[in-house]
């Protein structure tokens, strides 16, 4: 054979495997050359260019970004059957269930998804309430409010359903149209019941702080069980408010209403653990520096003076729960959703965590 | 192109075959060779072997001896060759994705898409739907260099369901189709438009027309709905001409056909179709404006009465547009929508090439604009890798491209009944080469390469006859280097003999 140059037979070889389209496996690219490619990939991709193709979607898709997409549903009607049950005590046969009609107003989604290996798995879903169509509306100063129903947490996620088997997943086109079919299921069409009822609690606690008529129930509204550190109420006042919800009268006047602020925190408001962040600030506003924590059983201290607790949780909540638009909402999702979406923590509350604590060491 | 495929980029999205390095006749050659067989004054890349061996009236002298000697004695002339290398390395998917993970920034989107996008492909082409909308008419009777002031206008027509594709960041192309209804899933119909300057293909041809908005008042094409409604707008504001025949003509052409043909008979248009019908036979009160200001059209409507013909199939194209925008103003949203569905079941009664060019399923104008986004891709990354090389300088051994030219001398004549060439290039490149000289060619230009010899300065004559490869240094154009060539060497084509390398070089 004439040509037994190893080099040049190695550049034919090279040559020739990497037009046949497979891997390069002979020679790997140095870290240096790494870098050339990340800045020519930068030139050569953005957006759509490597994901896959979205699948025939709904009007009302507003963004499709990296392992997320927004969309908008205007004003209509849904229907929801509440279970009066939390999850672990529902009895099919003998639970007891309403069917409510509501109106909603302006509807904002914002779905995260997952892909492993090709399968895109929808990994969280929220939803809030608007005035108006934000397409049509200025973003930084349009409020997005939290929906007062069972199943949402404070900030507006949506307390992931259970699949009942792989079916669930697999029923919706393994795209960006799946993940929005599959996210609005979640919301409508995959039951509600009483595990969670902190997004109406939100709607009682701040129409009772912020009195308007604007919201779907009066700042009087009566619910003896609910304090501050509540983050659960009866069903009676979830009926009381769904009642109230259904009595309005058409698509119009529901854009019209108030909605609560939906929370900053990715996870449910806790007023014993998240207020004593806001301590020191309120003190120090309110000319109370001087306050401290004592035990006057060991401490011969003088605690005045005192700071009035519910003009504290005032603060609190109002601090809390500020109006959010679109970009604070994103940050958050951007924050918490996407970094990982592996991370489930947040849906482990406090107690959750405590009961599963004292399982183990029970179990030890 | 997909960041889950094996490969990240490439230079050439044709097969190579078993030929790599990419040949290509030379550009000037090619030329040469086509102006010469053609006689035209534009060169055609698509002539095959048999023209070349059956049309040797066509060749100037010199090469057409030279043919003729071909023929007789199975010798063929001197070809030349571009060769092209591009040593360009690829990665494994794994590395890319992990750069392309580590490189997403994670930032609130800047605006929103239009109200009803309804799919974006993986190259980025957005498909976004309008519901039915009025439009004023304006459509000037002449091509767009015209200075006719004979314009269309004071009239309403309805615009149906319509699907807009664009791609904000190739914004050279835009299509639109239209629909009876809105788009529910794959298989959903669409029709091309029957608005003027739009290509059957539902291609709008904006002419220069886009290029007149000032300059300051383009849109960011990264916002996208800002970008879409601009160009959507532009469009659909009028100003269209005669430029273009419009998509409906040969459909209505072919409809005349098979009426007078007794294929179809007009009472079953009427029955079951009659909306079309009576776009295809318009009453004349109807069309009273139009006939009572040009007489000419009047006298054509009357003949299409008396015999009867369908009136518009006997107009011009530019005068096509003007009836059947003029009629379609008088029709409602109801007719209009009707008018495109029945169209759509036109299938049952003629089964044509024309009626399936005019309407299409989603997933085939799916499948287009992908198929269009791959060349455009592969063309756009080409231009970027030139930059990308460019920009990577320092580190040639990642980017390497080059070519050289090359002469083959006494190429085989077996004829290779298995090779189809698509062109004049190809044809050549896929007749002569083979493995052996493939081989010897890329050694000794490698072999150039490593001695820091530039294989873009030299000459590589390869002879087919003797099997060996030299390099010369290139310092006078090919064009000139050819001419003479043939007329020192090849004046008495009667008595070839093998060539050397010397024997040509200059």
């Amino acid at each position: 054979m004439k040509y037994r140059n190893s080099f040049l037979v190695s550049r034919l070889n090279s040559i020739v495997s990497d037009y046949t389209g497979y891997d390069f496996k002979k020679n790997y690219v140095s870290n240096s050359q790494l870098v050339h490619i990340d800045s020519f990939f930068d030139k050569i991709c953005n957006n759509n260019n490597f994901s896959s193709p979205t699948g025939i979607m709904p009007p009302g898709v507003l963004a499709i970004g990296e392992n997320y997409v927004i969309y908008e549903r205007p004003p209509q009607y849904q229907n929801i059957q509440l279970i009066f049950d939390q999850v672990d005590n529902i009895n099919y046969e003998s639970s007891r269930s309403k069917l409510y009609r509501i109106p909603l107003p302006w509807q904002l989604y914002i779905a995260t998804y997952a892909n492993f290996d090709g399968q895109i798995y929808p990994n969280s879903v929220r939803m809030y309430f608007m005035n108006s169509s934000i397409h049509m509306s200025d973003i930084s100063n349009t409020p997005l409010y939290l929906p007062p129903l069972p199943n949402f947490f404070a900030n507006g996620l949506l307390c992931r359903p259970m699949y009942s088997d792989s079916e669930d997943i697999h029923r919706y086109s393994n795209d960006v149209s799946g993940v929005i079919h599959a996210t609005y299921d979640w919301i409508w069409n995959s039951g509600t019941n009483l595990d969670l009822t902190m997004a109406p609690l939100e709607l009682i606690r701040q129409a009772r702080a912020n009195p308007t008529d604007k919201y779907i129930i009066h700042s009087s509204f009566e619910d003896p069980t609910i304090s501050f550190h509540s983050y659960y109420i009866s069903a009676q006042s979830v009926n009381s408010i769904m009642r109230a919800w259904e009595s309005i009268d058409s698509l119009v006047s529901v854009c019209d209403y108030v909605w609560p602020h939906p929370c900053s925190k990715d996870r449910p408001f806790y007023a014993m653990q998240d207020s004593s962040e806001y301590l020191d600030e309120y003190l120090e506003i309110n000319g109370l520096s001087d306050y401290h924590d004592c035990d006057p059983d060991y401490e011969d201290c003088n605690c005045s003076p005192e700071y009035d607790k519910d003009d504290f949780m005032h603060y609190v909540m109002k601090s809390i729960f500020q109006p959010k638009n679109f970009q604070n909402i994103m940050n958050i999702v951007i924050s918490q959703d996407l970094h990982d979406l592996s991370r489930s923590s947040y849906v482990l509350d406090p107690l959750s965590k405590s009961v599963y604590e004292s399982s183990i060491s029970l179990a030890n | 192109m997909s960041i889950n495929s094996s490969y990240l980029y490439y230079f050439d999205n044709q097969s190579l075959g078993e030929y790599n390095p990419q040949y290509t006749l030379d550009r000037t050659f090619a030329d040469y060779l086509c102006y010469s067989a053609t006689k035209n004054d534009h060169p055609t890349f698509d002539i095959d072997r048999d023209f070349l061996v059956n049309n040797l009236y066509y060749y100037p002298e010199h090469l057409k001896k030279y043919a003729e000697a071909y023929e007789n004695n199975k010798i063929n002339f001197p070809v030349f060759l571009d060769i092209e290398f591009n040593l360009n390395r690829s990665v494994p998917s794994s590395a890319i994705n992990n750069l392309y993970r580590r490189r997403i920034s994670l930032t609130p989107p800047q605006s929103f898409y239009p109200i009803a996008t309804r799919y974006i492909s993986d190259s980025g082409y957005f498909v976004i739907e309008r519901p039915p909308f009025q439009i004023d008419l304006d459509y000037k009777l002449g091509r767009a260099s015209s200075r006719t002031k004979k314009r269309l206008t004071d009239r309403k027509l309805w615009i149906p369901w319509t699907i807009f594709i664009f791609n904000p960041k190739y914004p050279q192309g835009y299509k639109y189709f239209f629909s009876d209804s809105s788009l529910l899933n794959n298989d959903h119909k669409y029709i091309s438009p029957y608005i003027p300057n739009t290509y059957i293909n539902g291609d709008i041809c904006f002419s220069n027309s886009l290029s007149n908005i000032p300059q300051d008042s383009l849109p960011d094409s990264s916002d996208i709905s800002h970008f879409y409604s601009t160009v959507f707008n532009d469009f659909f504001s009028g100003g269209w001409n005669s430029d273009l025949n419009n998509p409906w003509h040969s459909l209505i052409n072919q409809l005349q056909s098979r009426i007078l043909a007794k294929i179809i008979s007009k009472d079953h248009i009427s029955q079951t179709y009659p909306i079309l019908h009576s776009l295809l036979y318009p009453q004349e009160e109807i069309l009273q404006p139009l006939l009572s200001k040009n007489s000419k059209l009047k006298e054509m409507y009357d003949y299409c009465q008396k015999y009867p013909h369908v009136f518009l199939a006997c107009l011009d194209s530019q005068t096509f547009h003007y009836v059947i925008l003029y009629i379609l103003s008088t029709f409602d949203l109801p007719e209009i929508l009707q008018l495109i569905s029945e169209i759509f079941n036109l299938s049952t009664t003629i089964n044509s090439s024309v009626h399936k060019d005019l309407t299409h399923k989603f997933s085939d104008i799916v499948s287009s604009i992908e198929e269009k986004a791959e060349n455009t891709l592969h063309h756009n990354i080409k231009l970027t890798l030139d930059q990308a090389i460019e920009y990577n300088a320092d580190d040639a051994t990642f980017f390497t491209g080059f070519s050289a030219k090359l002469l083959l001398l006494n190429p085989p004549c077996s004829y290779r009944q298995n090779v189809r060439p698509r062109n004049i290039s190809s044809y050549w490149t896929s007749y002569f080469m083979t493995q052996e000289a493939h081989l010897a060619i890329c050694h000794k230009v490698l072999s150039d390469l490593s001695s820091e010899i530039n294989p873009s300065d030299r000459l590589y004559v390869y002879d087919f006859h003797s099997g060996t490869i030299n390099s010369h240094l290139l310092n006078t154009s090919i064009y000139n280097y050819y001419l003479t060539l043939m007329n020192n060497n090849f004046s008495v084509p009667t008595i070839l003999t093998p060539l050397t390398a010397a024997d040509v070089l200059l």
